[in-house]
């Protein structure tokens, strides 16, 4: 043994004897942090760094990040109290997690979990991926749906508004090219739809347009359904343009007329919410509604210059009230559920494009009832002049109907209100011990943070009122330290809790600690996964 | 040899950093079952920095006889109750005695050490194994509790805040 071993194996020893069991000594705790815990950062920290309420020792760091395992954080650079914690680059967008473990100056070990988020949090990625979408993958989803919505409800409804009201103003050839213009488009907005919807789902860019996974992602996701139910709509349409009889002309244009309502509930924030049996049928009838009514436009707008048309347009003066009753009565119900509070009219992306669309319909509203009252019986009548401003006036609804298609076809990148304040399903857990119960429920929300809600039972299943009530979460497999966090007792007796961040897809131990007594702690553990959202 | 004699050392300094505390403990950390038992709690730190200014600490079921011991600047409080059943102690019957010890009005420093310490009996009614005596720090700022009682196979090394306990081995 070298002479330079013996002292390396004294010296070891010395630390190890004087690093033994002591008497005064105090505690360490964190202070603060940077990045600061549960914060939201616009772009990737290259470092972490811990402040301690006194000088401690680094022992073990470990990171977890969206989609990956816990990885060690070496290099780890003390000076006193302060640590710092060079992060890996080029972070990616989500949550993340830092656990650190050091040791006081005691020798006592302590340890806790930071959590962070770049660009935004991850529980969600459907909706935090918004924000790094590239523009031409934005306008291609953006003007398939602006397409798909002119062909469904100008195009479909038109066929439909023709077959049944009036016939004859089909004899005017332009309207039959404009129609079948607008179902042509219909498909092709399908289609592409499809292909930038993968792009979308996938996260990458148009170059990507060529792979076959992109097109076979686009048909799998909601929006497939609707790409293939506008297109049959659309197909039926054009068919029945050129059908021969008036009988095979009102069946398909019958069958058609499914489409608007179906390929709209199929997809969107609003078919997806629940209660998804009330939520469907009214959009179902809100898109039926608006293709019957918008339908119309057309049709009358090149009939009614040719002096045909006049009895088409009193069938739709009739019946349009109604259909516009039902438009308004289910687009509110819609709208209620979707913003959740008046606040967010204002405070949210999705309630600023609704207050625009609600102006873009509430001028329509205005020129409509202005045709009715005003305009209307002068065109029965025969009056050349109110028959041209009936005209204008009716061009100029359909444009403000194409300026409300482009704004609802915008809400594909803003989540409701509803969406950002809760996405996932809660994750229940009875946690059971020898002194005391509790029910567990742990909230994801859309912003990435999660709510913990607590019901302490005593050993018989009966609610007490614990004197303290505190909740640890670690990551189950990496050696992660725990969350920490102390829950407030709410009025209706359920102790709460909020949580900043937590990655993705993980297995998490749970500890609530029930205070009973002065003297007497229950200390409930159970597990639970927080799934990646759909 | 050398590798030997370093793994050695290496494991030294691991096990006395798992094992060093910043706990309160009990200074007498092993005993016997069915005799007198001096505990002594060592305080070795305040509240996150603030002074301890109370120290309570609960006595289990089957400790009998307990007589704390007076502190200088401390006033010293008992409570009593009765006990779940009958105990023997020197062939005398006891059905009552303390609960729960209570120093306070003192002032110690996060910087400065201090023991507490009161005389105890263990009746042989006792398991042998780990006995808890649970510990309520309050400090001028803040509280901490040394209560927590490690579940089956688990160790004080599980927790943050283990309760003091002593090893307690059959009367030999």
């Amino acid at each position: 043994m070298s002479l330079r071993g013996i002292f390396l194996c004294l010296a070891l020893i010395v630390l190890a004897v004087s690093s033994a069991p002591r008497g005064a000594m105090a505690h360490a705790a964190l202070v603060t942090s940077e990045p600061a815990a549960g914060s939201v950062l616009a772009a990737a920290p290259d470092q972490v760094e811990l402040v301690f309420s006194e000088p401690v020792a680094p022992l073990v760091f470990r990171l977890l990040s969206p989609g990956g395992g816990p990885v060690d954080l070496l290099g780890v650079s003390g000076d006193g109290a302060r640590l710092t914690l060079p992060l890996p680059p080029d972070l990616a967008q989500g949550t993340h997690l830092v656990s650190w473990r050091v040791v006081s100056e005691d020798g006592h070990p302590i340890g806790g979990t930071l959590s962070f988020s770049v660009g935004a949090a991850s529980a969600a990625p459907s909706i935090g991926a918004a924000e790094d979408r590239p523009l031409g993958v934005t306008l291609g989803l953006w003007f398939a749906r602006v397409g798909l919505y002119s062909a469904l409800f100008l195009g479909v409804g038109g066929v439909f508004f023709v077959a049944w009201s009036s016939r004859s103003t089909l004899r005017a050839g332009a309207l039959r090219r404009v129609l079948t213009s607008l179902l042509g488009l219909g498909v092709a907005s399908a289609l592409v739809g499809l292909g930038w919807q993968g792009l979308d789902a996938l996260g990458v860019s148009l170059s990507a347009l060529a792979r076959r996974d992109v097109w076979a992602t686009g048909l799998e996701t909601s929006f497939g359904r609707t790409a293939i139910l506008a297109m049959i709509g659309s197909g039926l349409g054009i068919l029945a343009l050129r059908a021969a009889s008036l009988r095979t002309l009102r069946a398909l244009a019958s069958v058609a007329m499914l489409a608007p309502g179906l390929a709209l509930a199929a997809t969107g924030h609003a078919s997806a919410t629940e209660p998804q049996l009330m939520m469907r049928p009214l959009v179902f009838l809100h898109a039926s509604a608006i293709a019957w009514w918008a339908g119309a436009l057309l049709p009358l707008a090149f009939a009614l210059p040719a002096d045909r048309g006049r009895a088409a347009l009193v069938r739709f003066s009739t019946r349009a009230p109604f259909v516009f009753a039902v438009l308004l009565i289910s687009g509110v119900v819609i709208a209620v559920v979707q913003m959740g509070a008046i606040d967010a009219f204002w405070s949210t992306a999705y309630g600023r494009v609704l207050v625009l669309k609600l102006g873009a319909v509430a001028l329509v509203l205005g020129l409509a009832v202005r045709n009715r009252t005003v305009l209307t019986r002068p065109v029965l009548l025969g009056d050349g002049r109110a028959t041209r401003r009936l005209v204008r006036s009716i061009a100029a609804e359909l444009v403000l109907v194409v300026v409300v298609f482009g704004l609802a076809a915008s809400w594909r990148f803003t989540p409701p209100p509803r969406a950002l304040a809760r996405a996932l399903p809660p994750i229940e857990l009875h946690l059971h011990g020898e002194k005391a119960m509790a029910e567990f429920v742990l909230t994801p929300l859309a912003s990435g943070a999660a709510t913990v809600d607590i019901d302490p039972l005593d050993a018989d299943g009966v609610p007490f009122k614990p004197q303290e009530v505190s909740i640890s979460l670690a990551p189950t497999d990496g050696g992660m330290e725990p969350i920490r966090m102390v829950a407030q007792r709410g009025e209706d007796g359920r102790w709460r809790t909020s949580v900043a961040g937590l990655a993705g897809t993980a297995e998490w131990t749970v500890r609530v600690d029930l205070l009973i007594s002065d003297f007497d702690k229950a200390m409930l553990e159970g597990r639970i996964t927080l799934s990646a959202s759909p | 040899m050398s590798k030997l004699l370093f793994a050695g050392a290496a494991g030294v300094l691991l096990l006395s950093v798992s094992a060093a505390s910043a706990h309160v403990t009990l200074a007498t950390p092993e005993t016997k079952l069915g005799a007198s038992y001096k505990a002594v709690l060592q305080v070795g730190h305040g509240c996150a920095g603030s002074p301890t200014v109370k120290l309570r600490v609960q006595i289990p079921e089957g400790v009998i006889n307990v007589k704390p011991q007076p502190k200088p600047g401390w006033t010293l409080e008992t409570v009593k109750g009765a006990y779940a059943k009958t105990y023997d102690l020197w062939g005398a019957k006891v059905s009552e005695g303390v609960k729960e010890i209570v120093w306070s009005g003192g002032s110690l420093p996060d910087d400065f050490y201090d023991e507490f310490a009161f005389r105890t009996y263990l009746t042989a009614d006792l398991p042998a194994g780990p006995l808890y005596f649970p510990v309520v720090q309050e400090c001028e700022k803040g509280s901490e509790r040394w209560i927590e009682i490690p579940a089956a196979g688990k160790s004080d090394d599980d927790y943050e805040s283990p309760a003091p306990a002593v090893i307690l081995s059959p009367k030999g």
